[in-house]
């Protein structure tokens, strides 16, 4: 997904950062319906994920309590009924309170490891097209062998590891689970935002103002911070609001795969993994059909807030 | 040109070489099951992991592990060329498994890709045409749909509604046509085809539409419209071709990519393909196949951006000129 | 220890096909009962079994020396004959002992040491050999097995048995302990009196193996491809290997160990010479497909393109489909396997260095949850004690220490035990102590493990025990519990099964201090453990000691008959009061779908699966080549 995030990479900032600069892409975004209506769900599932103790409080079940007396027999969870409106999962969980603690878990994931990414790959970016030269060929070529590397294969060899030991991996530092899957969503995302910021250091390098601040005599690390970085931040902001659903979608995946998160933090992918477990989704419908349409209108929402700070950066662009 | 050629592909045998040393050295460290005490049954006594390990050639330092991995890449091992050594799981040389592999797998992206181009361009170029219209809206709402959705989810509704609830189309695996006839494969196919295109198709609807409203931006365009032609002479002789550069380089990254194997799709769909492969052999700690299966995938990946750069520089006016 | 899909198989016991009515009406606590379909007359020949498989799970491609898969063994049941077998026959039938290749069971001479055989006259080795089977065959069997590249993997139950035997010859070559004074006869010396020796005889690994053949295959695995058969059956293609030589010698056309395996009849095999084992070989060929979608390969069943499953679990909505249905109800057999399936508790490891802790989780366990989480009492009874009940041959009723209402576990008997343990300052009957939090707990991550997880989870907790739990694939979880030094302290991932129908291969593997390695270890509790191994394995060893069943087991092994199970119930009650170290929660059952072209169908409770010369098939296909 975010091979194609980069290939709709945002252009330049026409307007150089001054006080109206933030004030403008807001009114411009705010014109945008569909992008507002975007962001309403996005607020709407931000609130849901805080509020999910209280949600479980009113419905009366917590995410891991289990209710022998929804499942049959056979094992086989029951399906939307009164008190339980999303009918139960294979283990007679509560789905519908699984199905609202799961905004958290995307949440958090994909904004933290989107965020830790987004760091990364700015310093990386940045210094490479900065400095230029070696250090710049040097580094693209890194993330040229990086984006050609079997990163998915290396993260569930990964999580198998630090799941067999009981401390984890480096010492601790990398617990299977959400840490986890938060350090492979971030060592996929890096080298996008690194190429991104490269190539808006390098024609940023080359302006006016860049010239004549080095022309002043002002420090490298000056120029960057006051010079360079402002001017980052507005389609760094973009590019990264574009990763954010393909990372919702990573994290599914990943759980998806096995490789997610442990079973008692609901995760809305790990929910449908378990229901394709022999095939349980061909009678228990209720466990596929509910967290994949939560999982469809947060990445919806996301893509359609990108696409409106995009247009707001840069009103010439292409897709509505 | 040729010694850009020459170069580039230079570059593939070092990226190669680096990818394949790196997942050694990963999978060698943190071998996530050890083969040996896998192998060696209820009660593996020392004395069996031992044997094991020096008849899986375990027992060697890792540099010379990863000589002689490269040594049989580039001679041949005693399975033949190139030497991709002995599956820890099966007991079968990797080379018997993957011709069927591979088949599937590129049966899978070769089918989906003629979908997704089949959808996802003409879909482009008219809602470009017809910008901002109702048809528009609703072919990129559909699109940013198919993009946001997960491709297992898709894939596992798609089996509910048509396979398990209305029965129209077929079940998961793979059946190939030489045993169970062409319609048999076909009916089986349909449906991986169709889910791995959807989401891809939505990609390049968005993309063509992006880049034909771009280029008709373009000087040329105004040129070509001031010389009088037609405005649909304008869109398919002059726009059409020159936006559809970026997407040949993106068509070419993304069937690269999917020679290494379209993970969720295969394991939706029950394919036997090399991506299934490689997850199954990832858990199982098979160094052997894990290692086969990256060397195809980057082989494939790196050497599709080869051939996109060489195709670029024919394709793109602008590139000619320079 | 033993994998779902990597395993062993043993004897032929108690072959009872339960039909699913019976047990649901008898539900869990009443012995199976057998209204078996072999009575039935004249059942027709011919036909071919097809059945489909997630993998072949071979653990040495087949070849006997070191095959120790489950499916491999139930192959090679249809492939070879053994010195003695277990009678091929349904019922309490199949526990006894008989004849195959020998003319009768000797009687043990030399006080116990000393075995000596005959071969029937007229027994062949199938194509490409098509020669008479000797003694010095059957020998050379027992030189492959002491020959270390070709990794016996149950060789321990001949090493320091037979004279002579140590498992390190670099190569094939006369053992000191076996004789062949004529084609006829083969004499084995043992070390010392074994009980169960014939028992050790029926293992797969025995059957007559030609030299001039396995020869060309001197690492573990190879002669697999190329396995001359003694059996009735023989595999697709064995015509066209050339034995000349061994550059000649190519893999037999029918196995591709990735993907299928036929069987044909064996035209060498003369039923004359196999009148006492029972075996029927009623298809003309068994056809093996691997399919790694359980779910395609009951679908298959379902819609004909398969005449049954083998040792796949059918998942809950396969089961639901067939049971709601009165029709289709008698195509699911289940049948006990002599499988356990425990919860291990890590003896050295706080707080179950505690056998008062242990007793509460062996109270707290909602056991009636857990199978519920296997589809309920048709994936098998809730086990009360370790080695399932027909082991012992009726001397162990179903007698259980922790008995609890339903099966469900009990809160209050929980904590009174709790109550009494040093992790309990409060005496609430909650663990309130550091030692009890953050505990991994590893465990598979398919189902039913994974949905069996938060029940375990939730139980443990109601105690104050707060695990972590850590699912792994089916392999790696069994290669983080067996390293010692790993130190898990809690794992629910594990099963184990026999390779004969005696106590033995349950106590000794699983609770014998000489079973513990630093890697694949499969006495996981790490019961009879002393202060000097743990020592040499890098743990720490608790101050109070660990508790040791040793001396009991080496006891029992030297009896037979009656006062061996006797003997062997005395140590499995012992270890289930007094050292405590695995709740055993299910004797899980194996459940096979047949297709209605299946017209007799049979089950090795043993071999997990099907005995695949008693089964018949009306679909009259022709036999492939």
């Amino acid at each position: 997904m975010t091979v194609r995030a980069q290939a709709e990479a945002p252009p330049l900032p026409e307007t150089l950062v001054g006080r109206t600069y933030w004030r403008i892409f807001w009114r411009r975004f705010m014109r945008d319906r569909v992008a507002v209506g975007g962001l309403i769900v996005i607020v709407t599932f931000v609130a849901m994920a805080i509020l999910a103790p209280l949600v479980a409080k009113v419905v009366g079940h917590s995410p891991n309590q289990l209710f022998e007396s929804m499942r049959t027999e056979l094992g086989l969870p029951l399906g939307p009924r009164a008190h339980f409106w999303f009918g139960a999962d294979q283990a007679g969980r509560d789905l519908f309170v699984r199905v609202v603690y799961g905004a958290r878990t995307s949440l958090t994931v994909s904004v933290v490891g989107t965020g830790i990414a987004t760091v990364i790959g700015v310093i990386v970016g940045a210094t490479a097209g900065f400095y230029g030269r070696w250090l710049d060929t040097l580094i693209s070529r890194v993330i040229d062998v990086w984006l050609s590397l079997p990163l998915l294969l290396f993260a569930i060899g990964l999580s198998t590891v630090c799941s067999a030991s009981p401390n984890g991996c480096l010492n601790g530092l990398l617990q299977p689970g959400l840490s986890l899957v938060i350090g492979i969503i971030a060592l996929f995302t890096w080298p996008y935002i690194a190429r991104i910021a490269r190539g808006q250091v390098i024609s940023l390098r080359q302006r006016e103002f860049v010239e004549a601040a080095r022309a002043m005599g002002v420090s490298d690390m000056r120029i960057v911070l006051s010079e360079l970085l402002p001017n980052l931040v507005g389609p760094i902001v973009v590019y990264a609001t574009l990763t954010l659903p393909g990372n919702i979608l990573f994290e599914a995946s990943l759980s998806f795969l096995g490789v997610g998160v442990p079973q008692s933090t609901p995760s809305w992918g790990r929910m449908m993994a378990d229901a394709t477990e022999g095939s349980l989704f061909t009678y228990a419908w209720w466990m596929m059909v509910f967290p994949g349409l939560f999982l469809l209108l947060m990445t919806f929402a996301f893509y359609l807030v990108g696409e409106g700070f995009r247009e707001a950066l840069d009103p010439r662009g292409g897709v509505s | 040109m040729w010694r850009y050629v020459v170069r580039r592909l230079l570059w593939v045998g070092v990226v190669l070489l680096v990818i394949t040393a790196v997942t050694y050295a990963i999978f060698f460290i943190m071998a996530p099951v050890d083969p040996a005490i896998l192998f060696g049954g209820k009660q593996p006594t020392p004395a069996v992991i031992q044997q094991i390990q020096r008849e899986f050639g375990l027992d060697k330092p890792v540099w010379v592990q990863y000589g002689l991995f490269v040594k049989h890449i580039f001679l041949g091992d005693q399975y033949g060329w190139p030497g991709l050594g002995f599956s820890f799981v099966t007991r079968a040389p990797v080379r018997s498994q993957l011709g069927s592999r591979l088949v599937i797998t590129t049966t899978l992206a070769v089918g989906a890709s003629f979908v997704w181009l089949l959808l996802g361009i003409p879909v482009g170029v008219i809602s470009a045409v017809k910008q901002r219209s109702f048809v528009d809206r609703l072919a990129m709402g559909l699109a940013l749909f198919f993009v946001s959705a997960p491709v297992f989810w898709i894939g596992l509704m798609f089996l509910w509604v048509f396979w398990f609830k209305l029965g129209v189309a077929a079940g998961t695996g793979y059946y190939g046509p030489a045993q169970f006839g062409f319609f048999t494969w076909l009916n089986h196919m349909i449906m991986p085809w169709v889910v791995l295109a959807l989401v891809e198709a939505a990609w390049y609807a968005r993309m063509a539409r992006a880049s034909l409203i771009d280029t008709m931006g373009e000087d040329f365009i105004r040129t070509a419209r001031a010389k009088g032609l037609s405005e649909r002479r304008v869109i398919f002789k002059h726009a059409l071709r020159a936006s559809l550069v970026p997407m040949v380089t993106m068509f070419g990254m993304d069937l690269g990519l999917l020679f290494g194997g379209a993970i969720i799709t295969e394991t939706v769909f029950n394919l036997q393909g090399i991506g299934q492969w490689a997850v199954a052999s990832v858990f199982t700690g098979d160094l052997p196949v894990i290692l086969a299966v990256t060397l195809i995938a980057s082989f494939a990946i790196t050497l599709a951006n080869v051939v996109v750069d060489i195709c670029y520089a024919y394709l793109d006016p602008r590139v000619r000129l320079a | 220890m033993r994998r779902t899909w990597i395993g062993t198989r043993t004897v032929r016991v108690a072959l009872v096909v339960v039909v699913v009515a019976a047990i649901l009406a008898a539900c869990t606590s009443t012995p199976p009962t057998s209204e078996t379909t072999s009575g039935a007359p004249a059942i027709k020949r011919g036909g071919v079994y097809r059945v489909g498989v997630s993998t072949f799970g071979n653990t040495d491609g087949l070849d006997p020396t070191g095959e120790y898969g489950i499916p491999g063994w139930g192959v090679l049941d249809a492939l070879q004959r053994t010195l003695v077998t277990f009678r091929f026959a349904p019922g309490t039938a199949g526990t006894e002992l008989v004849p195959d290749l020998a003319t009768e069971i000797p009687q043990p001479t030399d006080g116990g040491l000393t075995y000596t055989f005959q071969l029937k006259p007229g027994v062949k080795f199938g194509a490409p050999l098509d020669r008479p089977i000797t003694s010095a065959d059957v020998a050379y069997a027992f030189e492959r097995i002491d020959s270390r590249p070709l990794v016996a993997q149950y060789g321990f139950y001949f090493f320091g048995v037979i004279q002579g035997m140590t498992g390190s010859a670099p190569k094939p070559g006369p053992i000191s302990g076996i004789e062949t004074p004529n084609p006829s006869t083969i004499v084995f010396h043992l070390t010392h009196p074994t009980g169960d020796f014939l028992y050790r005889l029926t293992l797969p690994a025995t059957a007559p193996i030609p030299a001039e053949v396995a020869k060309c295959f001197p690492s573990a695995g190879g002669y697999g491809r190329d396995l001359v058969a003694s059996g009735p059956y023989q595999i697709l293609g064995s015509q066209a290997v050339d034995p000349s030589s061994c550059s000649t010698i190519k893999p037999m056309s029918g196995f591709d160990p990735v993907r299928s395996l036929t069987l044909v009849r064996n035209p060498s095999y003369d039923p004359a010479t196999d009148t006492d084992s029972g075996r029927a070989a009623y298809v003309d060929a068994i056809e093996i497909t691997v399919d790694t979608s359980i779910a395609d390969i009951f679908e298959k069943v379902q819609t004909g393109a398969l005449d049954a499953s083998w040792y796949d679990l059918p998942p809950a909505t396969v089961l639901q489909h067939y049971l709601s249905d009165p029709t289709l109800a008698s195509r699911v057999n289940a049948f006990p396997n002599g499988n356990v399936q425990f919860i291990s508790m890590n003896l050295t490891h706080p707080p179950f260095d505690d056998v008062h802790v242990r007793r509460a989780v062996s109270y707290i366990i909602d056991k009636a949850a857990l199978q519920k989480s296997w589809s309920g009492p048709i994936s098998g009874d809730i086990a009360t004690h370790i080695a399932p009940p027909f082991i012992y041959h009726g001397q162990l009723p179903n007698t259980d220490p922790y008995a609890t209402p339903g099966n469900s576990g009990s809160l209050e008997k929980a904590m009174a035990e709790m109550k009494l343990s040093k992790y309990d300052p409060q005496q609430d009957g909650m663990c309130d102590v550091a030692a009890c939090k953050n505990l991994v707990l590893v465990n598979q991550n398919i189902a039913p493990w994974t949905t069996m997880e938060p029940f375990v989870v939730q139980d443990l907790a109601k105690i104050g025990i707060d695990v972590k739990p850590r699912e792994l694939e089916t392999g790696a979880a069994y290669n983080t519990v067996q390293r010692v030094a790993n130190d898990i302290p809690i794992s629910m991932n594990a099963n184990w099964a026999y390779d004969y129908a005696d106590a033995y291969t349950y106590l000794l593997p699983m609770f014998d201090s000489s079973s513990i390695a630093a890697s694949g270890n499969p006495n996981t509790s790490l019961t009879g453990l002393t202060a000097s191994m743990a020592a040499k394995l890098g743990i720490p060893y608790p101050a109070g000691g660990v508790p040791s069943v040793d001396s009991s087991i080496a006891e029992c092994e030297t009896k037979t008959g009656d006062a061996r199970a006797t003997c062997w119930v005395g140590v499995d009650q012992h270890l289930m009061e007094d050292v405590v170290p695995i709740v055993p929660y299910l004797w899980s059952n194996v459940i096979v779908i047949t297709g209605d072209s299946v017209t007799n169908f049979e089950a090795d409770p043993i071999s997990q699966g099907t005995t695949f010369t008693q089964v018949a098939v009306s679909n009259n296909l022709p036999a492939p080549g």
